[in-house]
């Protein structure tokens, strides 16, 4: 204690100097938006390569297990590819506006109110911010931010995501949101009261936003119900996506993405 | 002794307000953009603790900020400028020490130690604050041709100001 106590003494403009640098070099940073882009950036990087060999640690471990996944999954898609029935994959064929680029997730959270992840593909992929984000069971989420090899992405279970979606089997379309509580649960609202519902049906995208193609599966009604009084139904929409198992997803880039935004554009500017 | 502190506290305001809406306006080329505020820890008395050249130096830094609404860039450069001062007088130190009463100034010690004195200062803020400015190191080359000639430039208005207010009397 004493020796720290001289320490101090002894050495108080050396730490008076430090403690005036950190604080100006802080400031300097959260005040001015090109420094600030800049470290954020850097940061992005930084934390993208720990995540990165944290995950090819972990990938490693998992090789047996992985590999068992993937000829699950390739079992499937050949199935698919038979059958024609997947909407993912008859999307893909039959209109060829939509380019699929496979990434892995190294880093998820699932239990915050604002959750992210980030895959390992980024702007030198061609990854921009906007672009949907499926994998095999469902939706996952929305591109927010790119660095060069690492993307961040809002996924369904984030509050801040909104996602046009449509009752499969009736057309209907609503808006879906996540309250911050359960992430196997959205709330699908905006859907009118006089709409015939069952439980079990499937929720899938409107493909109106530009972003997702039209179809992708968001998940099954399981519960729903009205409030005295309003005209819409609460409903909640167990995901088919299971985040905290993900690990290969598919990045969707929209080619008539930019069109599509450019017209949505006039009809704002005519109004 | 009195007169002494006015007389600093008024150069502290002259030299933000010339910095800010004289020298922050011209751009020379589009390269040299002179800061002359560290005239004022340049000219701070021989006497003072280091730990209170280092804070009056960011508090002028700041200050500056202030006005120019770039909170922190000069405070950071004008800081590690201020703490390195007490090094550098050290380091060009005369033989016998500095004598009592004086100041550093032209006109207690001669020309070459004064050159020698504000030159390394002033590189040591303009490198700390183009390469804050710039924040990166893919244009070294710009950026350290841009150190080199405004810290000639800031020289050059500090040794003028030296030979206009301080080379006729031995006061500060």
């Amino acid at each position: 204690m004493r020796t720290i106590l001289k320490f101090i003494i002894k050495q108080h403009n050396l730490l008076f100097f430090l403690l005036i640098a950190i604080f100006c070099f802080v400031l300097t940073i959260r005040n001015n938006d090109y420094q600030k882009a800049v470290s954020v950036k850097f940061m992005d990087e930084l934390t993208g390569n720990v995540h990165n060999s944290y995950y090819s640690f972990i990938q490693y471990i998992n090789t047996i297990n992985e590999n068992k996944k993937l000829a699950n999954e390739n079992a499937l898609l050949r199935k698919m590819l038979l059958n024609k029935k997947d909407s993912l994959q008859t999307i893909i064929q039959t209109t060829n506006n939509f380019d699929l680029i496979v990434a892995n997730v190294i880093y998820a959270s699932v239990f915050k109110a604002n959750n992210y992840l980030i895959i390992n593909k980024g702007s030198n992929d061609s990854l921009k911010p906007d672009m949907a984000v499926i994998c095999p069971e469902g939706v996952v989420g929305i591109i927010k931010s790119t660095s060069p090899h690492f993307s961040t992405v809002i996924p369904l279970i984030n509050t801040n995501a909104h996602i046009s979606a449509r009752i499969k089997t009736n057309k209907y379309f609503g808006t879906t949101t996540w309250d911050g509580t359960n992430s196997s649960i959205v709330n699908l609202s905006d859907i009118p009261y006089h709409v015939k519902l069952h439980m079990g049906d499937t929720v899938i995208t409107s493909g109106f936003s530009a972003i997702f193609p039209e179809g992708i599966t968001i998940g099954t009604i399981s519960h729903f119900d009205y409030s005295e009084g309003s005209d819409f139904y609460n409903i909640e929409v167990k995901i088919s996506t299971q985040f905290s198992k993900l690990d290969y997803v598919y990045v969707v880039k929209n080619k008539l993405q930019n069109e599509l935004k450019e017209i949505q554009k006039t009809i704002n500017n005519v109004q | 002794m009195s007169n002494n502190i006015f007389s600093h506290i008024i150069r502290f305001f002259v030299l933000i307000l010339l910095q800010v809406y004289v020298l922050n306006n011209i751009l020379f080329f589009n390269i040299i953009n002179p800061y002359v505020y560290i005239y004022f820890i340049l000219l701070l008395p021989f006497e003072l603790p280091p730990v209170l050249i280092t804070f009056l130096s960011f508090l002028i830094g700041i200050s500056v900020d202030f006005f120019a609404g770039t909170i922190a860039i000069n405070a950071f450069a004008s800081t590690i400028a201020g703490y390195m001062r007490p090094f550098i007088l050290k380091l060009f130190s005369p033989h016998d020490g500095y004598e009592k009463n004086s100041a550093p100034t032209i006109a207690f010690y001669n020309i070459n130690w004064w050159i020698k004195y504000a030159m390394f200062i002033t590189l040591i803020h303009h490198s700390v604050l183009f390469f804050t400015e710039t924040f990166h190191f893919h244009a070294v080359l710009y950026t350290i041709a841009k150190i080199i000639v405004s810290s000639a430039l800031s020289l050059i208005l500090m040794i003028l100001m030296q030979y206009f207010f301080h080379k006729s009397s031995k006061k500060l």
